[in-house]
């Protein structure tokens, strides 16, 4: 009976060691409290509002060139332009969120031809204002797209078309 | 050892999706479009061929200064004033483009002459700023237009036949 006495008092001991050790362990918690922020901006988006036409113009000879630059001027180096003919700069709607500012890709060299089926003229030197980096500005900018055809040769006379992409995205 | 290897899958699960996220991620903020680029090759207004006839005076009799007032209008006939004369206008037959619009311009001017003198040309004939031509239906054959030189001739120009060249440039306009 005496030894169940013992047997009793021990375990209320090992019991009150326990919680005393559960009751200092919470006693060492702390907590802080943080914010949690997060903006959603209006996704980036680009559209074609104008295509890039380097016009009429004659050639005789591998090499010659006709450019347009990215505010849409017309220059030639051994072709001869036909003024009248209408050349323009590409031009891209640019939108977005904000004042964001924004990357912007453009074709590599060699990447971009023009064709009329038969022959085959290369684009490249490609331009753009802005150029490089973009800035929005309520949300929008307006992108334009310049660039050189070369000549390869007497070419056959007629329409050439090809096409490009201009990339953009959000730095 | 079991939680040993539902640790690693775990791992292996939350990288992917951290990875397919951020790929995801990156695609989602970008946006391209495309235009398209064109051009028009026309043929090269390398020169003009004078086609016949070329411009004659076969015959004229002035009486008076000014008599003979020769243009070479649009439609490759000549007025005249004055005077009694036979001619013939010439007519240019372009190589190039004949799509392309084109400017006739007077290069040069020889006056008419031969052994008895020379028939003078008025004044310097124009040499810019004539209407722009636009070549139709086939196009080899384009005239000048409107005015392009003029010659008065007076009372004292001796008799004779006369011959002499001018020259015509075309550029693109």
């Amino acid at each position: 009976m005496r030894t169940n006495r013992s047997v009793f008092k021990f375990v209320l001991i090992a019991a009150l060691v326990l919680a005393g050790t559960a009751i200092s362990v919470n006693s060492y918690a702390a907590t802080a409290s943080s914010n949690a922020t997060a903006t959603v901006v209006t996704p980036i988006a680009i559209s074609n509002t104008q295509a890039l036409q380097f016009g009429s113009f004659s050639t005789s000879a591998t090499g010659q060139t006709v450019t347009i630059s990215a505010a849409g001027a017309r220059s030639s180096v051994g072709a001869i332009v036909v003024p009248a003919s209408t050349a323009t700069a590409a031009s891209f709607n640019v939108t977005g969120s904000g004042v964001l500012t924004y990357a912007i890709t453009l074709p590599s060299n060699g990447t971009v031809t023009i064709t009329n089926g038969t022959d085959t003229f290369a684009v490249n030197n490609f331009t753009s204002t802005p150029s490089g980096t973009g800035a929005l500005t309520a949300g929008a900018q307006t992108l334009t797209v310049g660039a050189t055809v070369t000549t390869a040769g007497t070419l056959s006379t007629g329409n050439y078309s090809g096409s490009f992409n201009v990339s953009v995205d959000y730095n | 050892m079991r939680d040993l290897k539902q640790s690693a899958l775990t791992f292996v699960l939350v990288s992917a999706f951290v990875f397919w996220g951020g790929i995801m991620g990156g695609n989602s903020y970008a946006a391209s479009a495309s235009s398209s680029a064109s051009a028009t090759v026309v043929g090269n207004p390398v020169s003009l061929d004078d086609a016949t006839p070329g411009l004659s005076v076969s015959t004229f009799v002035g009486d008076s200064t000014g008599d003979l007032l020769i243009r070479i209008p649009g439609d490759g006939l000549c007025a005249t004033s004055g005077g009694t004369n036979d001619v013939t206008a010439p007519s240019f037959a372009a190589i190039g483009d004949e799509s392309a619009r084109r400017t006739m311009t007077m290069a040069d001017f020889i006056a008419l002459s031969a052994g008895n003198g020379t028939l003078a040309s008025t004044a310097a004939p124009p040499t810019t700023g004539t209407t722009p031509v636009v070549c139709g239906g086939d196009g080899r054959v384009i005239k000048p237009s409107p005015t392009f030189s003029t010659i008065l001739v007076g009372p004292a120009t001796v008799s004779g036949p006369y011959a002499g060249t001018f020259s015509v440039t075309v550029v693109f306009n």
